[in-house]
């Protein structure tokens, strides 16, 4: 089989976008030594590595990083507990050849070997103190990330508290919102009016429209993300366009507005998009546009 | 603080021998730097926080079981760790493991999800903030339908084939897109590569 046909599999490969057998195909390619694929292959796979990097990061809940920092110490248990230590020294003292009673401390002189060992025994407490210094010295490490781990999971249900909250704020709003709506929908001069988008054709929106109060709800989905610092802005025109107001969208790209008093004699309806506050007169390109 | 201790794409090989032997800073250490980004990805892939953190947990005992066993010429250890996690993450998203899904899914529009430019991140901190600006800069320059072909294939799995009967467009198309949209994302990322 030629290269050719592989060059373009290598970038699915990459992200697993190929089928089982074209995938196995470019697989033994690779494997029957073609370096330019696999050089190829390398890159791409590190490109799709990236990837997650575009993602916005998210708070990691803190009860992950305790549950794994238990399960990692069950799974590398040290490798040297203290009771195996104290055992080994206990044995280097049992094989320590005996000073000779008759030896005395001059023996120490006369048998350079055990004085040797004496030292090789000090070395060894030396070390031992030393390393359960060093345990010590991890507990407290310990502690300290366990009181760190305590901290953050009191204060993630500061924020949760605070966000339930907010949702209960929200909740009321969307209820007296709501209440509005059904206001309107009971008027029997009640008009509908559709927007439907312009920029991106999935937008769309209406408008609940009172003539008779000049009032009007109007709701917008599917709207294209606001770079920083834009607004969208709802346009009444007759022979000319009047604001009716700005408003922003919400995570799911939709908004929604409350319009205390349409200009009469409105033929048309448009929303664009403008610098943030809105503008007198419309600047910026028509996402949305719908006729009474 | 150093700010590249806590940085993703700094995790290096040494990092992970120290791991693999059992080091319970170092395992600190590679979870500080590489949790959010590891996170994102499996809260993306599974549209459910409780199921990520999971499989993010489940992730990282295999990281360290098969640490060992980790060739650092198959790219970088963190390039291993999104290979792993995202892997995982589909396996599950497969076995329909994963519970209610947020009501917010829905449209493939709405794969299109990425940072929005100059909003601020309160997680910068742990972030690779330069890498993040360059990798959301190279996918927005993206033409939206070669990175919601991507996107689809590599968030949630499926093949050229299943992207074109999902978005009824020629499988060709897609294949297309997909060439298109990796290639340009090779150039554009070519600086942080090393
Ligand atoms: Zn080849």
């Amino acid at each position: 089989m030629g290269h050719e046909q592989f060059e373009e599999a290598v970038a699915l490969y990459a992200i697993e976008a190929l089928e089982p057998q074209e995938r196995a195909a470019l697989e033994s390619h690779v494997a029957s030594g073609c370096q330019e694929c696999r050089a190829a292959l390398a890159e791409y796979q590190e490109v799709a590595a990236l990837l997650p990097y575009g993602l916005r990061s998210q708070p990691v809940p803190h009860q992950v990083k305790s549950h794994l920092m238990q399960a990692f110490r069950r799974d590398f248990p040290d490798t040297e507990s203290d009771r195996e230590k104290a055992v080994k020294m206990s044995a280097a003292i049992e094989h320590t050849p005996r000073a000779p009673a008759f030896g005395g401390f001059f023996g120490l002189f006369a048998r350079p070997a055990l004085g040797l060992a004496c030292v090789v025994l000090l070395i060894g407490m030396t070390v031992y103190v030393l390393s359960l210094r060093t345990d010590m010295q991890k507990v407290l490490a310990e502690r300290q990330q366990l009181q760190t781990t305590l901290r953050g999971e009191l204060s993630d249900l500061r924020a949760q508290i605070a966000q339930r909250d907010r949702e209960t704020a929200d909740l009321r709003k969307e209820v007296a919102q709501r209440e509005e709506i059904m206001t309107f929908m009971r008027s029997p001069n009640m008009k509908v009016v559709a927007l439907s988008g312009l920029q991106a054709k999935s937008a769309g929106g209406f408008l609940l429209f009172d003539p008779q109060n000049r009032k009007a709800f109007f709701y917008a989905f599917n709207m294209p993300s606001l770079p920083p610092g834009k607004t969208y802005q709802l346009w009444a025109i007759m022979d000319r366009p009047v604001s009716a107001g700005t408003f922003d969208t919400d995570a799911g790209r939709k908004g929604r507005m409350l319009v205390d008093s349409v200009p009469g004699d409105v033929k048309k309806f448009a929303v664009s998009m403008e610098p943030q506050g809105g503008m007198p007169q419309p600047t910026g390109h028509l996402y949305l546009v719908g006729q009474l | 603080m150093e700010v590249s201790r806590n940085q993703a794409s700094c995790v290096d090989a040494a990092l992970l021998a120290r791991v693999a032997k059992g080091d319970i800073r170092a395992f600190d250490q590679l979870y500080e730097q590489t949790s959010p980004i590891l996170y994102a990805l499996a809260v993306r892939v599974l549209n459910n926080r409780d199921d990520a953190a999971e499989l993010l947990q489940e992730v990282y005992v295999e990281a360290w079981r098969k640490v060992d066993r980790y060739e650092g010429q198959r790219g970088s250890p963190m390039a291993w760790l999104v290979t792993l996690t995202r892997s995982r993450a589909i396996d599950r998203l497969r076995a329909g493991a994963s519970r209610a899904r947020d009501v917010s899914r829905g449209t493939d529009e709405q794969t299109v999800q990425r940072v929005r430019s100059g909003a601020p991140d309160p997680f910068d901190d742990y972030a690779d903030r330069e890498l993040r600006v360059l990798v959301e800069s190279a996918l927005s320059e993206l033409p939206a339908a070669q990175q919601q072909a991507v996107e689809l294939a590599f968030y949630e799995g499926l093949t050229h084939t299943e992207i074109a009967a999902r978005l009824k467009e020629p499988i060709g198309t897609i294949k297309t897109r997909i060439k298109l949209g990796m290639n340009k994302l090779r150039t554009a990322l070519r600086p942080v590569r090393s």
